[in-house]
C-alpha cells in the first residue's frame, strides 16, 4: 500500500489529489476482508480429519459471505488468499454433527498457514481450538485472534472429531463452519 | 452519518472548502470516529427464589430455548464508562420495557460484532450457546439463515457459563445484529451482579463488499 509524500515544488495536480488522498482513504475505508462458509462435508470415519472446502462468495447458499478483493482472496474454494501485507483479523468457526449413532468424544479444528496438509493441524497449526458439545448433535465453536501475513499467503481450515463417525451438513454445521481475514493495519516495523 | 463518496478530483475543478471537507475531512472523521456501539446485558430471567424483580422478568427463562440477549440502554448503563454509542442513539434503541436487544446499523458496511455473554443455569447441563444473528427491523429469525457465528460458553463457576464470539458481517444501512443465548436446563441471561460479564460491541470497520 502506497502513501505517496508530498514534496516541496511539486505540483499539484489531479492524478497527485487522487492517488496522495483519494486512494489511501479508500483503501482504509475500504480494506481488504473476507469471509466463506463450509460446503457439506460427508461422513467422515471417527477421528478423521478433513480440510474443508468452502463456497463462493456469491453462491445462492452462501450465507453472509463476501470479498472486498475482488474475487481474488477466494479464488479457490480450500483457502482464503492474503492479497495485502498486514495484521489481520482472523475469525473461524467450526461445528460437527455425529453421523451414525454414539456420541462425539472431542472435536477441534484448526488452521494451517501456506499448506493443504491436515498433519499441520495437530504438529504445527497456526491456529487450532476446541469444539464443544452445544448439544448431542452438535459440536460448535469460534476463536479469533490477530495475526501478520504477507501477500500471497493463504490459510486452510481442518476439522477433526472423535468417538463416532461425524459431518457437516447442509444447515447449521455448514453455516456455523466458516473463516474470515480482515485487514487491519500495515505490518509491524521490523 | 457520512456516506464515504470517494469522488475523484479532475483536470481545471476548482478545489473549495466543500469538496476538501467531504473528501478529506469527513472520511478522517469516520476512521477516527466510526459508527460504535457498546452495550452492557441486562439480566433477562432469574432464579425464582431470588427477590422479585420486574425487568428481570422474574422466574428462569425455560431449558430448551433460545432468547435474545438484552442490553442496558446507554442512558441507565450500570457501567457508562464501558457503554456507548457514537450515533446518538441510532443504533441502540431502548424497546418497550426500557431495554435494548437489537442494535441498527447506520449505513452499509463492515460490522465487527462482538457478543460477551454469560448463562445462569439452575443445574448442570451439556447444552449452551451464544448466537450473533443479522436480521432487519421486522425480520428477525435465530435460525441457520440469519446466525453468522456462534460460540459454546464454558464453566466458570459452579452456576454459571461465560462465553465469547466475534465476527465481522456484511450489512445494509437499516438491518440489525444482535445476540441470542440459551441453555438445555432452566437459565437466565446475563447476570445484573456481574455486569461486566456481558456485552454486545458493534463496529463499522469498512465499506460495503
Amino acid at each position: 500500500v502506497e502513501f505517496p509524500t508530498w514534496a516541496d515544488g511539486a505540483e499539484i495536480t489531479p492524478e497527485r489529489m487522487n492517488e496522495s488522498i483519494r486512494d489511501p482513504l479508500a483503501f482504509l475505508t475500504g480494506p481488504p476482508a473476507a469471509r466463506v462458509i463450509a460446503d457439506t462435508v460427508p461422513q467422515t470415519a471417527a477421528g478423521g480429519v478433513r480440510r474443508i472446502t468452502f463456497l463462493p462468495p456469491g453462491d445462492a447458499r452462501s450465507f453472509h459471505s463476501y470479498d472486498t478483493t475482488g474475487g481474488t482472496a477466494t479464488a479457490l474454494r480450500d483457502r482464503l488468499i492474503v492479497t495485502v501485507d498486514g495484521l489481520y483479523d482472523v475469525h473461524v468457526g467450526a461445528e460437527v454433527a455425529p453421523a451414525a449413532t454414539g456420541a462425539v468424544t472431542y472435536a477441534d479444528a484448526a488452521l494451517v498457514k501456506n499448506s493443504t496438509s491436515s498433519a499441520l493441524m495437530l504438529s504445527a497449526p497456526l491456529v487450532r481450538f476446541p469444539l464443544l458439545e452445544r448439544a448431542a448433535t452438535a459440536w460448535r465453536n469460534t476463536a479469533s485472534v490477530r495475526l501478520p501475513f504477507t501477500a500471497g499467503d493463504w490459510i486452510t481450515l481442518h476439522v477433526i472429531a472423535s468417538g463416532v463417525p461425524w459431518q457437516i451438513s447442509s444447515d447449521w454445521s455448514r453455516t456455523m463452519t466458516f473463516v474470515q481475514l480482515t485487514w487491519v493495519g500495515d505490518l509491524p516495523a521490523a | 452519518v457520512i456516506f464515504l463518496l470517494h469522488e475523484t478530483w479532475t483536470g481545471r475543478e476548482v478545489v473549495t472548502a466543500e469538496t476538501m471537507n467531504r473528501r478529506v475531512h469527513e472520511v478522517h472523521r469516520r476512521l477516527y470516529e466510526p459508527p460504535l456501539c457498546r452495550l452492557v446485558g441486562m439480566q433477562r430471567g432469574s432464579d425464582p427464589a431470588a427477590a422479585y424483580q420486574p425487568a428481570m422478568q422474574s422466574g428462569w427463562l425455560p431449558g430448551g430455548q433460545t432468547n435474545t440477549l438484552h442490553y442496558h440502554p446507554p442512558a441507565a448503563s450500570p457501567l457508562p464508562s464501558g457503554t456507548v454509542d457514537t450515533t446518538n442513539g441510532f443504533m441502540a434503541r431502548a424497546t418497550v420495557g426500557g431495554y435494548v436487544w437489537r442494535v441498527y446499523l447506520p449505513e452499509d458496511g463492515l460490522y465487527r460484532v462482538t457478543c460477551r455473554a454469560v448463562i445462569a443455569l439452575s443445574r448442570m447441563t451439556t447444552y449452551r450457546t451464544v448466537l450473533l444473528i443479522k436480521g432487519t427491523s421486522t425480520e428477525y429469525t435465530a435460525d441457520h439463515l440469519h446466525v453468522f457465528a456462534s460460540c459454546v460458553p464454558s464453566r466458570i463457576s459452579a452456576t454459571h457459563y461465560a462465553g465469547s464470539v466475534e465476527a465481522v458481517v456484511a450489512a445494509r444501512a437499516g438491518e440489525v445484529v444482535y445476540s441470542a443465548a440459551g441453555a438445555g436446563v432452566d437459565h437466565h441471561l446475563a447476570d445484573d451482579s456481574r455486569p461486566h460479564l456481558s456485552s454486545l460491541t458493534v463496529r463499522w470497520i469498512g465499506r460495503h463488499p
